[in-house]
């Protein structure tokens, strides 16, 4: 009997109950179409230019929502002379392609903390002059080169964007370059590869501080409300 | 998450500053042969009257009772041509090699390095290459049987 009187109730407790499907608010399902268009340039490697050692470097994301298409663009050349005697000169360009991913999804000002992954190719030449000494064959210079090396790797990263005023944002990106390989080094053993860094130590580290302007594209046009004839 | 994630990748970015690579290279010009007999596959131990090469006039293992031979490859050249002065018997041997260097840093600086060992000519019976690579730790780079 009692049990019977409990079925009664569990049946009217499930008749009662109203199932609601819950949208989603859209700032979590953002469609994907191109926004805004963000170009900037590291502050932080143009500080950083010195009589020894130059560099440059732009960046450019598409804003396709909570998904941004990345693309990296610089070059360095630097010169140094060693301790052994000689010197070592490398110079090139690189670019670097990816997706960044935010995380910050409810911002209204689509600032960002994000993470990405990137790919990223470099060509450059590198020129050793080197001075040696050998007990037996006496000292000479002579001058070993790489006219063209490439390198390719890729990066983890994360970083921040943040808008500071009206279409201008302020932002860092630091990287952990990984699986770096070199092509064309038959006469000198890559040291620098430019974009990735000092070659053979495994993971490299890099860190840029950023400025960028952001162009906003039109914003896609709503269907036109058509009135329902009565 | 922001304020967790922050101080860790922080900490991850200086960790690059351990980094610093040592000023240690294996590299060396110096080259080592086996001697082997022609019969049997054992050691010879053949005494030089010196052994010249190319590029010097220095002489190698003169006066020498030996059954390795160390000898250096020209660094102003990328082959090397050495005459074998030893019982009865002269011969000779050409080694070609590829000259590379490697910057460690610019405080280490560069070391050469000697690779792509071929045999180019040769007047012996037998010379094989074992290791193309000249370094310190190379046990043999050519075996010669005579």
């Amino acid at each position: 009997m009692v049990a019977c009187a409990q079925a009664q109730v569990t049946q009217s407790v499930e008749e009662d109950t109203v199932r609601v499907k819950v949208k989603k608010p859209d700032s979590l399902r953002e469609k994907i179409y191109p926004r805004a268009v963000r170009i900037g340039t590291d502050v932080l490697v143009l500080a950083l230019n010195t009589s020894r050692a130059s560099g440059w470097e732009v960046h450019g994301d598409v804003d396709l929502g909570r998904h941004y298409l990345a693309v990296d663009y610089g070059g360095s050349s630097r010169k140094d002379l060693l301790a052994t005697g000689g010197s070592y000169e490398n110079s090139g360009s690189f670019w670097r392609a990816g997706v960044d991913i935010n995380l910050l999804r409810k911002d209204p000002d689509r600032n960002m903390f994000f993470i990405g992954f990137r790919y990223g190719r470099a060509s450059f030449n590198e020129t050793v002059n080197v001075v040696s000494s050998d007990p037996f064959f006496g000292s000479l210079s002579y001058q070993l080169r790489n006219p063209s090396a490439s390198a390719a790797w890729g990066e983890l990263t994360t970083g921040l964007r943040v808008k500071v005023w009206k279409e201008f944002w302020m932002g860092y990106t630091a990287r952990m370059k990984f699986a770096g390989s070199v092509s064309g080094d038959d006469n000198v053993g890559t040291y620098i590869a430019p974009g990735f860094g000092i070659v053979g130590q495994g993971i490299t580290w890099g860190f840029n501080y950023q400025l960028f302007w952001r162009i906003p594209f039109a914003k896609p046009k709503k269907p036109p409300i058509t009135a329902v004839p009565k | 998450m922001v304020r967790l994630l922050f101080p860790g990748m922080l900490a991850l970015l200086f960790s690059a500053c351990l980094d610093d690579p040592d000023c240690v290279s294996n590299s060396t010009n110096i080259m080592r042969i086996s001697l082997k007999r022609l019969d049997v596959d054992s050691a010879r131990t053949v005494k030089f009257f010196w052994i010249s090469a190319s590029g010097t006039d220095s002489v190698f293992h003169q006066g020498d009772s030996v059954s390795v031979l160390r000898l250096p490859v020209n660094t102003g050249a990328t082959a090397t041509t050495y005459k074998f002065y030893y019982e009865t018997k002269i011969d000779s041997l050409v080694v070609g090699y590829r000259r590379k260097t490697k910057v460690v840093s610019p405080e280490c600086g560069a070391f050469p390095q000697y690779e792509n060992l071929a045999v180019l000519s040769t007047s012996f019976v037998e010379v094989k290459v074992i290791t193309t690579q000249l370094a310190i730790g190379v046990s043999k780079n050519l075996e010669i049987k005579l």
